[in-house]
């Protein structure tokens, strides 16, 4: 059989196991070990094993429990609702102006989260509920929720970008660095297109009547809900802009310091912390299995040769640079309506990143493109994690899951136009990372 | 939930028990992290050691975690066609996973094994570190985690039978039922 043929029948098993319900993770392993017997012998199999052992030697993933798990404190310690009860004050009065909240606490709970669940759920759970009470147009309000949820994998710390950078080969902190800008673009233009619909029909987002007006005072004391959360940011990020802290031991000092911001506030119960341990191992193993399957599958059809073969079909097709470009960034969107992005950064590595380079791109703005494709799939069905979540927390007598689908379309648009936008003008997310230099 | 299954509940529990404490570790990990930080910048004194046990921890956190993550369903699929079958379907297509996913878990739990016991034989070590840890502690554990999840992945797959027979059983009562 050519190389063609097997690849081609490796990826169609992998789909007809994934349509089967299997999880992603072992529909990866059991491919893999098949194909392993069938060409090389059951000889071959101890690679499964030191594969699977390799992976307790990775320092740099390491990172991925301590965010996880400093997401999961911030969450049990009610700073989401502190943060509502602040823009509430602030812009409840203009029009549209709790949606514009919303999306801001959820770039600043990006900013202290490694994904988009802790910042889609908790403001799910407070922001809708609080919007549809107002009489704010439904679409609008679980659109932005969804939308600034998802800003999580884009604004560092971002468990994403992790492992891109560890099977890319390029530096978690420059990675990190690079989302910044765009992650404040993206969410700067959904706050745009907010206000801007909200100005034309203000029927959208009802104002906050004026009997509820914070008065001023009131106004400064809820600014107090700021002060922890930005110095907990700036902690995790400036010690890795100043070199201080790998990103490892940034996310130690981040998942520290949210236990003792969940101190500050009394939350921190004995009850809390075990089920924030919990489901922190529970989400990092799951991540850990997709790594270690999807690293046997790629090792098996990286051993047959088909990324080689793979790059050649491509480069020898006499597509432009931009052509093969964009190709590939579609590639991305459709495989992010199958897999989780952690499965799709290993699969394609070791095609996508030779083809890259050789190019002549830059493989951490490849990889800021890479994201907020994987951002578009977290809106996008049957694979969008957001999608699940929105449906867990709107009752469907309010919505039905068509409608969750077409709230988030604007804003999978604005995506797009920001996607787009970096791709025109590379330095949006270039200008950062050169600046650590 | 079927009579068999019910007897090996303790496998579930077993898992739950071991989660619970081996997520411990990811708390503990945060704080040896922070040790090693207070002792670079506060003292100049690195620790050798920090750097090998973290990874060895996060490692025994999601081998130990293994099985309960498949406890609880904690692992992504995509579930748009599996979700449009009844209990009866789903079963079924468990089951065809259950078998090829026990395959897979028996090579690993083998050739797990095999890599612990020629570590523990030859009291191997990790040469690239000045701490120079023993490897064979943590291979062990890989091999206890792939047993965990062999176990969990052998209950769900006894579940996901009984359904099916006890939905078949049922099929012919009801038929018999129905000539008498």
């Amino acid at each position: 059989m050519s190389i063609g043929v097997i690849t081609l029948l490796l990826f169609s098993s992998l789909i007809v196991l994934l349509i089967t319900g299997m999880p992603l993770a072992f529909c990866l392993s059991v491919v893999s070990v098949i194909a392993t017997i069938f060409l090389w012998g059951p000889e071959a199999l101890f690679q499964i094993a030191s594969t699977t052992f390799g992976y307790t030697l990775n320092i740099i993933l390491v990172a991925v429990p301590l965010f996880v798990f400093m997401a999961n404190v911030l969450m049990k310690s009610d700073i989401a609702d502190e943060l509502y009860e602040t823009f509430y004050h602030w812009s409840g009065r203009m029009s549209g102006g709790l949606a514009i909240g919303t999306v801001v606490i959820c770039g600043i709970f990006a900013a202290m989260s490694g994904l988009s669940g802790a910042a889609t759920v908790s403001m799910g759970l407070i922001a809708i509920p609080s919007m549809l009470k107002r009489n704010y147009d439904k679409h609008l309000a679980v659109g932005c929720v969804a939308a600034g949820g998802a800003l999580g994998i884009l604004i560092p710390p971002s468990v994403v970008m992790i492992i891109y950078a560890v099977f890319c080969g390029v530096s978690v902190g420059k990675l990190f660095l690079a989302g910044i800008v765009p992650g404040l673009l993206l969410a700067g233009l959904f706050v745009l297109y907010i206000g801007v619909r909200c100005a034309l029909n203000p029927k959208l987002g009802p104002a906050v009547p004026k009997e509820e007006a914070a008065t001023w005072s009131e106004k400064m004391s809820s600014l107090k809900a700021i002060i922890l959360p930005c110095l907990l940011i700036i902690a995790v990020i400036g010690s890795i802009f100043f070199g201080v802290a790998t990103p490892t031991e940034a996310a130690a000092i981040g998942a520290t310091g949210s236990l003792v911001c969940a101190a500050i506030k009394k939350k921190l119960t004995w009850k809390a912390f075990k089920e924030a341990s919990l489901s922190t191992l529970v989400l990092s193993t799951m991540l850990m299995w997709i790594v270690i399957g999807a690293s046997c599958f790629a090792s098996v059809y990286t051993a047959l040769g088909a990324p080689d073969m793979l790059n050649s079909i491509i480069m020898d097709a006499g597509l432009g640079k931009w052509t093969i470009l964009i190709i590939l960034q579609l590639s991305y969107f459709i495989l992010g309506m199958l897999m989780d992005p952690t499965g799709i950064v290993m699969l394609t590595t070791p095609v996508y990143i030779p083809i890259i380079t050789s190019l002549g791109f830059d493989p951490v703005w490849f990889g800021i493109l890479f994201i907020i494709n994987m951002e578009m799939g977290y809106l996008t069905p049957p694979f969008g994690y957001n999608l699940f979540y929105m449906r867990s927390v709107v009752p469907t007598s309010v919505m039905k899951m068509k409608e969750i689908y077409i709230s988030v379309f604007p804003f999978i648009t604005i995506q797009a136009i920001c996607l787009i936008l970096i791709i025109l003008f590379p330095e949006i997310a270039l200008w950062l990372p050169n600046l650590m230099k | 939930m079927g009579k068999l299954q019910n007897k090996f509940e303790w496998i579930t529990r077993l898992n739950t028990r071991v989660a619970g404490v081996i997520s411990i570790t990811i708390p503990i990990l945060a704080l040896l992290i922070m040790y090693e930080i207070i002792m670079r910048y506060g003292f100049g004194r690195p620790t050798t050691w920090v750097h090998d046990i973290s990874q060895f921890l996060f490692g025994a956190g999601y081998m130990l975690g293994a099985g309960y993550t498949l406890a609880v369903d904690g692992h992504a699929n995509m579930d748009m066609f599996y979700s449009r079958f009844k209990k009866k379907g789903r079963a079924v297509l468990d089951i065809i996973s259950g078998i090829l996913f026990q395959f897979y878990v028996i090579i690993l739990t083998w050739k797990c094994g095999l890599i612990a016991w020629d570590s523990v034989k030859y009291r191997e070590v990790l040469t690239q570190s000045a701490f120079e840890p023993p490897l064979y502690p943590i291979k062990i554990i890989l091999f206890i985690g792939c047993i965990l999840l062999l176990l969990q992945g052998l209950l769900k797959l006894l579940g996901d039978i009984e359904t099916v027979l006890s939905s078949f059983s049922n099929h012919i009562n009801n038929s018999e039922e129905r000539v008498a």
